[in-house]
């Protein structure tokens, strides 16, 4: 294989990793920063990618040719779509999270595991009483040859707009926008200074309740919307689960330390690492050292555990996230 | 004469002896129910108020939402093979662990047991202000160990499968000391570095089934005396001496109950202890109220968040070791099998550690509880309904278990004020 076209294979691959992970994290960020810890965003996840792919299933030709036949304009538009339902599915599910931990003042983690546990169930209990199983199929795949007149472009258009989906410059925007949200605009500073010091936000009028209601609405739309997208990248299936990736997301936030371009690069060296250890044997040098598939799996989790290491002295963790806001409290 | 003196002799002594009998068993059963005292008529029991109703309202929901599918079904809303029948779904289901009589209840109590060991890792850890969202990784490293020894060593029976526990431990152990040490040296957060250390355990498990030579063998006879043999996508299981005893199993019904309840209660009964009346305990759960003061009131903060994390991993691994050291228990070389079957044990211990209250008691309650509704769950199928219903149930409890802290607290306080208001009152009458 020549090796520019290596590089090229290993970073589309890299992309579809790094873009679901990148997009529920920015969820997640734009969520601790308000001062609600949403460790829900695996249970978010799976019912975004459910919904989002059933609606795919529902909406998509419905023959495997035509299916292939999609321009992709068509498929792109069918993506969005998808990832908008699946989105308002993941909003509208951590509404129950944003009701125990806001109105209710319950403890986040505790509301938090619950809907964990209720979206696996809950997406196998349906799936498998509409469908008969638990894997919902569809057809479409959403990868696009080339992009338009833009893949001609030499090395950016081999890089970006070949072999990719949607998916990629929704990540890109998403991360966009949340950054010009939460340090250019004032709802965003007002929503950051809730997750920081919420007793002083309040005096100044802000009120707490409404951004932490907001913020943990929108990571539901993201943490939807990145079920989605897994779901459609991963494969032509969703079986109810989507491999940790919530809790991974997670932890790419933290290790980008709450900042959104750390966290873009975060997603990129996760996703990176999974895509060499996944593909090691299409890498000359790795596959001629002959060491056990399992080994190589564990790569991108001992890269990131030693690149935390090497990065969380200085934590800038919102610092009141997780602690429920209670006006008596001072 | 000298007869009537001895009988007179033995009389006494045998009253004293009887008498001291009595005392001793008094002493130790009022030691063993001042625990159940305390939880039932303290702040213990009114503490798991809250649990309680979230168990009634997620059972309420459960039935409501069989309830709804049979509708559905009835009115033809959606088509199935098999029609749900409503009433018996719902006897299985609140049977739970009762179905068949004695079996279902050794079953239920086998099942229980490593639930209980990880619920009790997870609410330990609460307890000391750490998130051990980990316990599936040392559950696994936990079984992996147990097994190696189990499979590796030849010893005799009681030695053998108490070293195999006592591995479980350790592997667990060091598998979250290394969670503890990146938290207190590092400043790494314990949840991520946690979610990291359960893939490894997973890849690291798979690893060492294939390389450590405890790998199954599929052999197929190819001739006479000739054996064709290819590896199996599983591991071995533990040799005879090293799986655990089944004391009790004859009583109930003569399959699978085995000594893994007792030891998971026994751990049930020393973490009560440690948590509760030794001066270790108090300064974990010291700091797990406040950090900054217990570190203030000089307490070794960095050993601390060491110890309870070494100490959570233990109860994990343990049971990990409980979970394997079956006769017929093999771990499965795939990540969606090895995630169904042992690491979701973990998973369920934040499940039982939460309705528990994190307190050991309640902990093995709530271990009880989620066994029972699981084997409710699987006998639905009878009523064709599906089992996975169990699992929404339990998460609905859960969900309800988070606001009904708020809501017991909401009704107790206004009880309060009602009582205060009431005796403003009756003073006003006075005058």
């Amino acid at each position: 294989m020549i090796f520019s076209e290596l590089i090229y294979n290993l970073t589309h691959s890299t992309f579809e990793t790094m873009i679901p992970l990148l997009i529920v994290a920015v969820g997640a960020m734009i969520c601790e920063k308000s001062g609600v810890t949403n460790i829900a965003l695996e249970g978010i996840m799976i019912i975004g990618a459910f919904v989002g792919v059933w609606f795919v299933k529902a909406v998509e030709p419905q023959t495997l040719i035509l299916a292939a036949q999609q321009t992709n304009l068509e498929k792109s538009i069918l993506f969005l779509e998808g990832a908008l339902i699946g989105g308002i599915a993941g909003m509208l599910f951590s509404w129950l999270h944003a009701y125990a931990s806001i109105s209710m003042k319950a403890d986040q983690t505790i509301s938090a595991t619950a809907l964990n546990l209720i979206a696996p169930a809950l997406a196998v209990f349906i799936a498998r009483s509409v469908f008969g199983g638990k894997q919902i199929a569809f057809k479409t795949s959403f990868k696009m040859q080339e992009v338009g007149s833009l893949a001609n472009i030499p090395v950016i258009g081999d890089l970006f707009f070949k072999s990719v989906n949607v998916g990629l410059y929704v990540g890109i925007v998403v991360l966009l926008i949340a950054w010009i949200f939460l340090y250019k605009t004032k709802t965003g500073l007002r929503l950051m200074a809730c997750g920081e010091n919420p007793h002083a936000a309040d005096s100044l009028g802000v009120n707490i309740f409404r951004v932490r209601y907001g913020a943990v609405l929108a990571s539901g739309f993201l943490g939807g919307m990145g079920g989605f997208i897994f779901a459609v990248s991963a494969g032509k299936e969703f079986d109810g689960t989507v491999l940790g990736y919530g809790f991974l997301a997670i932890a790419v936030l933290i290790f980008g330390n709450w900042k959104p371009f750390r966290v873009l690069f975060a997603a990129f060296f996760f996703g990176l690492m999974k895509t060499i250890s996944a593909s090691y044997s299409a890498i000359p040098f790795l596959n001629d050292m002959e060491i056990s598939p399992h080994l190589y799996k564990m790569i991108p989790y001992v890269a990131t555990l030693i690149v935390l290491v090497a990065s969380s002295k200085a934590s800038h963790a919102p610092k009141a996230a997780g602690k429920i806001y209670d006006k008596g409290t001072r | 004469m000298k007869g009537h003196e001895l009988w007179n002799k033995i009389k006494a002594f045998s009253v004293k002896a009887a008498k001291a009998t009595w005392s001793f068993l008094k002493k130790v059963g009022l030691a063993c129910g001042h625990g159940l005292k305390k939880f039932f008529t303290g702040s213990g029991f009114r503490s798991a108020v809250p649990s309680f109703l979230s168990i009634g309202l997620g059972l309420v929901f459960g039935i409501f939402t069989m309830f709804i599918i049979w509708l559905l079904v009835r009115w033809k809303v959606f088509d199935v093979v098999n029609d749900p029948k409503f009433f018996l779904g719902v006897t299985k289901l609140l049977m739970g662990g009762f179905n068949q009589g004695m079996y279902s209840v050794g079953y239920m109590l086998y099942r229980a047991a490593p639930l209980i060991l990880t619920g009790l890792s997870v609410g330990f850890a609460f307890k000391t202000g750490l998130f051990n969202i980990g316990a599936p990784g040392q559950l696994v490293v936990g079984s992996l160990a147990a097994l190696l020894v189990g499979v590796k060593l030849q010893l005799a029976a009681p030695w053998h499968w108490m070293l195999c526990l006592l591995a479980g431990m350790a592997a667990g152990a060091i598998w979250a000391f290394i969670v503890g040490l990146f938290k207190s040296v590092f400043n790494v957060h314990e949840v991520v570095a946690s979610i990291m250390m359960n893939y490894i355990a997973m890849y690291f498990t798979f690893w060492a089934i294939e390389n450590l030579g405890i790998q199954n063998q599929f052999c197929i006879r190819t001739g006479p005396n000739r054996w064709t043999c290819s590896l199996a996508p599983n591991s071995v299981t533990v040799l005879s001496t090293a799986a655990l005893p089944k004391g009790l199993a004859e009583f109930f019904g003569g399959y699978s109950l085995n000594i893994g309840i007792v030891i998971a209660l026994i751990a049930v009964v020393v973490m009560y202890i440690i948590l509760h009346k030794t001066t270790l305990g108090y300064q974990l759960k010291a700091a797990g109220f406040n950090r900054e003061a217990s570190r203030y009131a000089g307490m070794n903060t960095k050993r601390n968040i060491i110890l309870s994390m070494v100490i959570a991993g233990m109860l994990a691994g343990l049971g990990g070791a409980v979970a394997i050291m079956v006769s017929d228990k093999r771990m499965f070389l795939e990540e969606g099998l090895m995630s169904a079957e042992f690491m979701s044990l973990g998973f369920d211990g934040i499940s039982i550690a939460l309705l528990g209250i994190s307190e050991p008691i309640g902990i093995a309650l709530a271990g009880l509880f989620l066994a029972f509704i699981r084997q409710g769950g699987d006998y639905m199928d009878l009523a064709n309904y599906m089992k996975e219903l169990a699992d929404v149930i339990t998460s609905v409890i859960i969900y309800f278990s988070a606001l009904s802290v708020v809501l017991y607290q909401w009704i107790s306080k206004r009880k309060a004020k009602k009582k205060t208001l009431l005796k403003g009152e009756e003073g006003s009458d006075e005058r």
